[in-house]
Order: C-alpha cells, then sequence, then structure tokens
C-alpha cells in the first residue's frame, strides 16, 4: 500500500517521505501531492511531524550508543535523517568495521527501519557515500586518502550537506557532481553560493576537520556489559545490575574515586532504552550499596510505572557521572572517632537506601537561604546526589554532572558528623530564628481579625471557621517581602496556650482593610 | 493467685528483661515526668504523643520537637524526622529557623517524606535500626493507622537498634500499641510578661499540660505541666510557686 507523508512548501502540498511501495509506484520525494494522486490514486497521506521525527531520531541516537557514546543526529537539514557515530577506538570490539557496519544495518532492520551505512574518515565523506554511495545499502567501508577523494567526488552535490536551493543551483551550472564542484575555484563558489558550501566541500573531501556534538555527555567511568542472551526476567536484571556495580567499583578503584551518582542504561533489543538513576550523599564505591540502591531503583520502576524488559536486555552500560577522589581514612587509632565515622557512615547508607526507594526528593536536607521572605528563608535539598539533576536534562548517561555538582554540595554531610562538629555558627540567623514558628505554610491563608488598636496585635480572629481570642502577643516584626505592602508579624497565643504566627498585610490608613493571614503554627 | 500464675509472671518477666537490656533512658529534664517514665524517654522504644484537641496537634508537635532536642543535646548522630504529609497539609511544613529556635539543630535533621502509610512504617523501621542517630521522630496522619503488625515491628527494630523512636499521632490515628508511653499533649498558657505600654503581655515560655496516660513502667496516669526555655534548650516542670499571675492579673 503506497504511503507519504505531506509538508506545505513552494507551490502548494508535496511529498516529503514515502514508503517502498510508493516509490515502487514512480513517485518521488518533492512531488507535487496533486501531481502524485494522479499516478497513484489511492495513495495514503498523513501530515509530516517534523517534530516528533526529531524526537524519534533522538531515541534512535540513544539506542545507538551501544555501538559508540559520540553519537549526533545530522542537524540543520530538513527532511533528511541521519545519524553520525564516531567509531574511532570502537570497531574492533564488533569485529571490524565491516562487521560493525553489518550490524548495524541488521539492528536496525530488526526495528523496521531501512538504513543504509557507510565508514569513512571524516563525517562530510561519510553522509555523502552513506546516501549516495549504492554498496551504502550493505554498509559501505571507504578506503582513505585519494582514493576516498575520488569516491566522494564521484557523488552528487546533494551529498554535501547543502540546502536545497544550493543543491539546484549548481545543478543549474551543470556542477552535478562533488568532483566537479572541487575543479572550481573556491573563491568563485564562495562569492556566489556563500562560504558554508565552500566549508561543506572541504568537508566533504577531508580538508577539514569536523567534530560531532553527541547527544549524550560522556561519562569517563563507565562500563558496558554485552550479554550473550537478552535478559528478559526482573530477577536476571537485578542480577546482572549488581554485576555492573561490581565492575564499576573495580573500575573506581583503579582512581581511587566514588561516585556519588550511578546511572544505568538498559538497551532492549528493540530499538529502546531504560535508564535507572542511583544517587549518594557522599562518594563511595561500595558495590554492595550500589546493588541495593539499584535494586530499590528496579523495584521502584516496577511499582510505579512498571518493568517493560520488552524482548529483553542484551546490554547493561553503567556509568559514574559525578566522582570525586576519595580521602584516606585512618579511624581505627581512636575508638571514639572510630564509632563516630560508623554511625556516620549507617546515616549514609540509611539516607541512600531511602532516596533510592522513595525518590532522591523525598529524602532531604534543611538549608538556609540568605532571604529575609520568611517561606524562601528555609529549602531542602536532596540528599543523594543523581535523580534530580538527571531529570532536568533528558540525557540518560550524561545525567549533567556540573548541576548534580551544584545541587549536592551544601547538602554534604560532613558537618553533621558528631564528633568534628567544631562549627560554632548556626544554620539560619539566631536572632531571626528566634521568633519563627516550627512549621511554616507555603501559602499563608487569610484569616479574618479584630485588633484593639488599628496598628497593634489582634485581640480575635476566625479561621478554618473557629474563633480564637488571643491572651499573649509578640510583635510587631516587619518584613518587606517585594510585595506592595509589607507583612507586620505578631507571634500570638491563644488563652487555651495555642501559638500561631499571623501578619498583616497594609496598614490602617495606608489602605482601607488591612488583610490578615495565618503563615504559621507552633511559634 | 495461684502459685503457678506467680511462676509464670516471673518466667516472664525473666525472659523480658533478659531480652532487653537495661539502658538508662533519655532524661527529659522533667523531673516528675521522668519519675513517671522511669527515668526519661525509652531508649531502644517508641514514645508516643497524642494532641489532647485536634487544636492541639501544633503543640504535640513542639513538644516532641523539644524532646528531639534534648536528645539531640544527649547523644550523638543526627534526626531523622519522618512525616507522611498530612500534618504539613494542616499546619504547615517543618520549618529550619523554628527548628533552631527550638534548639533542634538543622544541620543534623534528615527530612523523609513518605508517600504512603506502607512506606512510612518502613522508613521507620528502618530508621529506628539504624544504630547511631540521635532521634527518630515519625509524623503519623489520620489515614496511616499504624498496623499493630507494623508498629511491633518498629518496636522491634528500635530495640535492636537502641534508637529513640518518637512518633507524634494525630487525633485520629489508632493507637500505637506497643509504645513503652504514650502522652497525651495539650497546649496551656504561658506566664505572659506584662510589658509597660502594650496591649496585650509578652509571650512567655511555652507550657503544655502532658499527661501520662499509659506507661509500661506501670505508673498511673497523671498530668504534669511543663515549660521549656528557649534559651537553654531545657524542658523543666516549673515550681509551683504562689507569685504567678492568675488569668484575673493577665487579662488585666
Amino acid at each position: 500500500m503506497a504511503f507519504a507523508t505531506t509538508a506545505r512548501a513552494s507551490g502548494g502540498v508535496r511529498l516529503v517521505a514515502l514508503n517502498r511501495a510508493a516509490q515502487e509506484a514512480g513517485l518521488s520525494r518533492g512531488m507535487m501531492l496533486a501531481g502524485a494522486k494522479a499516478l497513484v490514486p489511492d495513495l495514503i497521506v498523513a501530515d509530516s511531524e517534523p517534530q516528533r521525527e526529531y524526537e524519534d531520531l533522538m531515541a534512535l541516537a540513544r539506542w545507538a550508543m551501544r555501538w559508540t557514546p559520540y553519537v549526533a543526529p545530522a542537524k540543520h537539514l530538513t527532511n533528511t535523517h541521519a545519524l553520525f557515530l564516531d567509531i574511532t577506538g570502537c570497531a574492533h570490539l564488533f569485529g571490524g568495521e565491516r562487521a560493525m557496519l553489518g550490524d548495524m544495518l541488521r539492528r536496525m532492520r530488526m526495528l523496521g527501519l531501512t538504513a543504509r551505512a557507510a565508514c569513512a574518515s571524516t563525517p562530510g565523506a561519510a553522509f555523502a557515500l552513506a546516501r549516495f554511495a549504492p554498496e551504502a545499502k550493505d554498509g559501505l567501508c571507504a578506503p582513505d586518502g585519494a582514493a576516498l577523494r575520488a569516491l566522494v567526488g564521484s557523488m552528487p552535490v546533494e551529498g554535501l550537506r547543502i540546502n536545497e536551493g544550493t543543491a539546484s543551483g549548481l545543478r543549474a551550472l551543470g556542477l552535478k557532481t562533488i568532483g566537479a564542484l572541487a575543479g572550481q575555484s573556491s573563491s568563485a563558489l564562495a562569492r556566489r553560493f556563500g562560504i558554508d558550501l565552500v566549508r561543506a566541500l572541504d568537508r566533504a573531501r577531508g580538508q577539514e576537520e569536523e567534530a560531532i556534538d553527541p547527544v549524550c555527555e560522556i561519562i569517563p567511568r563507565r562500563v558496558r556489559l554485552r550479554l550473550m542472551e537478552p535478559l528478559m526476567t526482573r530477577d536476571g536484571l537485578e542480577k546482572a545490575c549488581g554485576k555492573a556495580a561490581g565492575e564499576i567499583c573495580t573500575l573506581l578503584e583503579r582512581y581511587n574515586e566514588g561516585a556519588m551518582a550511578v546511572v544505568v542504561n538498559l538497551y532492549r533489543v528493540d530499538g529502546v532504552v531504560l535508564t535507572l538513576h542511583g544517587g549518594a550523599g557522599r562518594p563511595h564505591r561500595d558495590a554492595v550499596l550500589w546493588n541495593r540502591v539499584l535494586r530499590e531503583r528496579i523495584e521502584a520502576l516496577a511499582n510505579s510505572e512498571g518493568l517493560d524488559l520488552g524482548f529483553g536486555i542484551d546490554v547493561i552500560e553503567i556509568g559514574a557521572p559525578v566522582v570525586e577522589v576519595l580521602a584516606e581514612v585512618v579511624a581505627d587509632l581512636d575508638p571514639v572517632a572510630a564509632a563516630a565515622l560508623a554511625s556516620a557512615d549507617a546515616l549514609h547508607r540509611l539516607a541512600d537506601r531511602m532516596s533510592a526507594r522513595l525518590g532522591a526528593g523525598r529524602v532531604t536536607r534543611l538549608v538556609g537561604v540568605d532571604s529575609h521572605v520568611p517561606e524562601r528563608a528555609s529549602i531542602v535539598l536532596p540528599c543523594a546526589a543523581g535523580e534530580v539533576a538527571a531529570k532536568r536534562s533528558e540525557g540518560g548517561l550524561a545525567s549533567s554532572i556540573a548541576q548534580a555538582g551544584r545541587n549536592t554540595p551544601s547538602v554534604s554531610f560532613a558537618d553533621s558528623s558528631p564528633v568534628g562538629r567544631g562549627s560554632t555558627t548556626s544554620a539560619f540567623p539566631p536572632h531571626i530564628a528566634a521568633r519563627r514558628p516550627a512549621m511554616l505554610m507555603a501559602n499563608a491563608e487569610p484569616i479574618e481579625a479584630i485588633a484593639e488598636v488599628p496598628d497593634g496585635p489582634p485581640r480575635v480572629f476566625r479561621w478554618r471557621a473557629l474563633s480564637f481570642k488571643i491572651a499573649c502577643a509578640q510583635g510587631p516584626e516587619r518584613i518587606l517581602c517585594g510585595e506592595e505592602h509589607a507583612r507586620d508579624y505578631y507571634r500570638v497565643e491563644t488563652v487555651e496556650g495555642r501559638r500561631f504566627w499571623l501578619y498583616r498585610q497594609g496598614l490602617p490608613g495606608v489602605v482601607e482593610r488591612p488583610r490578615w493571614f495565618m503563615q504559621g503554627s507552633g511559634a | 493467685m495461684r502459685p503457678e500464675l506467680h511462676h509464670l509472671r516471673a518466667q516472664v518477666r525473666a525472659i523480658e528483661a533478659h531480652a532487653r537490656p537495661h539502658v538508662t533512658p533519655l532524661a527529659t529534664g522533667g523531673d516528675g515526668l521522668d519519675d513517671a517514665l522511669g527515668g526519661g524517654l525509652a531508649i531502644g522504644g517508641i514514645t508516643e504523643f497524642v494532641p489532647a484537641a485536634f487544636m492541639d496537634e501544633p503543640a504535640s508537635i513542639t513538644f516532641a520537637l523539644a524532646c528531639a532536642a534534648t536528645a539531640l543535646a544527649q547523644r550523638a548522630g543526627d534526626l531523622v524526622i519522618v512525616e507522611d504529609g498530612s500534618h504539613a497539609r494542616l499546619w504547615g511544613h517543618i520549618y529550619g529557623p523554628g527548628l533552631q529556635a527550638l534548639g533542634v539543630d538543622p544541620r543534623r535533621v534528615l527530612l523523609v517524606s513518605t508517600p504512603s502509610s506502607k512506606a512510612t512504617h518502613a522508613c521507620l523501621e528502618d530508621c529506628a535500626r539504624t544504630t547511631g542517630l540521635a532521634g527518630v521522630l515519625g509524623f503519623v496522619g489520620p489515614k496511616a493507622g499504624f498496623a499493630l503488625a507494623g508498629a511491633r515491628r518498629v518496636q522491634l527494630a528500635a530495640e535492636q537498634g537502641g534508637a529513640v523512636v518518637m512518633v507524634v499521632a494525630s487525633l485520629r490515628t489508632p493507637v500505637f500499641a506497643p509504645a513503652f508511653a504514650r502522652l497525651k499533649i495539650a497546649a496551656a498558657p504561658s506566664r505572659g510578661r506584662v510589658l509597660r505600654g502594650a496591649s496585650l503581655p509578652d509571650l512567655g515560655p511555652p507550657v503544655w499540660h502532658v499527661s501520662l496516660e499509659r506507661a509500661r513502667s506501670g505508673a498511673r496516669p497523671q498530668t504534669f505541666e511543663l515549660e521549656y526555655d528557649y534559651a537553654t534548650h531545657r524542658l523543666y516542670q516549673p515550681a509551683p510557686l504562689g507569685h504567678r499571675y492568675s488569668d484575673a492579673q493577665r487579662r488585666a
């Protein structure tokens, strides 16, 4: 059944992509839809969705990281879907370049994709060959040097990653192949078509270096396990994760580093990558602990979205995006210090376990912020690194180091170890803390209050349909919160002894009716 | 009573005493309360705080935090606060400066918020089993009723880890059966200082009426009045002096 996607282009609706049946029926890309319908009346048509196509390509790029960590989709090209893989130093793991290309094509075909692959010494040459060389259907390993230039020279100019206008302009001048173009003076080409064409030409012929921009940040500390048979069960997955944790800890030991976070990418056979994030409150390389954290994450995943292993997992990749050099600790000499260290260690393990089970955002430490707005003065930060930072950057393995690093240092347990807690400064300024309630509502609730004198504390107030009579009050404490009117805070105690923290917004005389709010209890 | 029964009781007592090595409890500072509890809050056991009325919930939380402050002062390690969010929805989130004012160093607090009552049980149990914590404070909401089995597991874990577990229940939380002691907390009017020119007296130190409802030590139910000193972070039982303000004086 012939099928095509269309988009509005110059002159009307044109075909953007076609399936094989449509191609065999004589249709081609860029054809007007009306003409195509005349040729193939039962053509099925759908709107092209570039955004979703791009998302799919990114997903495919992530999955292609099973071959090499350096994967990037081709950019700035409309209706062209290509992936660049830098396989430097990776090909021998798959039995050489030819075998690797064969493996790629086979796996892409298994996903139902039509793929062409070429391997060359520059991305530009590889692109041109993969697009237009007939051998690329089965994977083409191009030669180097002059032979490569000759081979690329025979390719059409569309292989240069240039826009369609430039390509048709070149064709109009009779410059149909890259070789013909290379014969021209580059200054003339630059004058006529812009410098981009010259650069594209140089890149294709290997005369200009080109770096690819990988979809995911490259993590230096990582290990991959290639499995003989795809993993289908959760039990097997837990075992494999345990093994992966052991491998990464062995790797970290070589560098005397500890990981603050680990990321596990599970490559499914059917082109989906599952990611597990584990975090810790301090760097360590204890394989048993990491194994337990990963187990909790698997459990959490199974409980929330369900653990869908599809047709199995054949590659497991574990990386430590955030690492720190571990300081040597000698604690055995002093029994008190040893005991303190052991209990601090127990607390770390507890926090890591609970973070893994509940999610990093649920196990937190209170941190003071230099702000006089009460609701902003105290924030909570997660204990464990990893997940929160990783969620922000959708990069899988690339759970951005910088962000994770920025997130965690202030929640270090170092201050809170029971001995050596030498710092006498407190988390919050004491003179301010003394006037604050134990519990604070993020959103103050409006109350109705009656004050004896207009600018004094209230005598009676109603809150949540109950009335309270005030016996004692302390205040006002005026705080400017960036709103139209300052807040006058009072700590009050009702005749029963219940304590609240409430404020008046707007002074009588300045505003018609000052408004009262309840913001805290247990003042 | 039949002699066999006496014998059986003695046996049970011997087993329990053997299983549970005697640990000096954690003195709160309120002398009468400590005496009734057999020395203070149980180490290796659960102490339960319940509010006397709905509006006393904040008071029960601040009292529990005051107890946690004494635990932090006397024991090394951190305080873990496990909450299921129901208290936070009603009364507000735990606020760092306020904790510091009560003597609970915010840097020594680990906050854990759990999504469900089952997770609350599991976390409390996990914390109770962890050695080297100054204390574990759980806020258990009305819906997260402690199943007996879950509570028992927490108790066993606390015995194992020698933890000080304090559970703040809400008014409608079912009884936490295996607790060592159950304290009913009500806010009480403080001794406000009358300031010249001010329309209302200033706040005095906070006061709670603490009723011991039941205790494993076998103490009879009784009520204590406890005050908290913000400067020294100590709970104490104010002396029944004759020079206090009467209510009539306060209102005048």
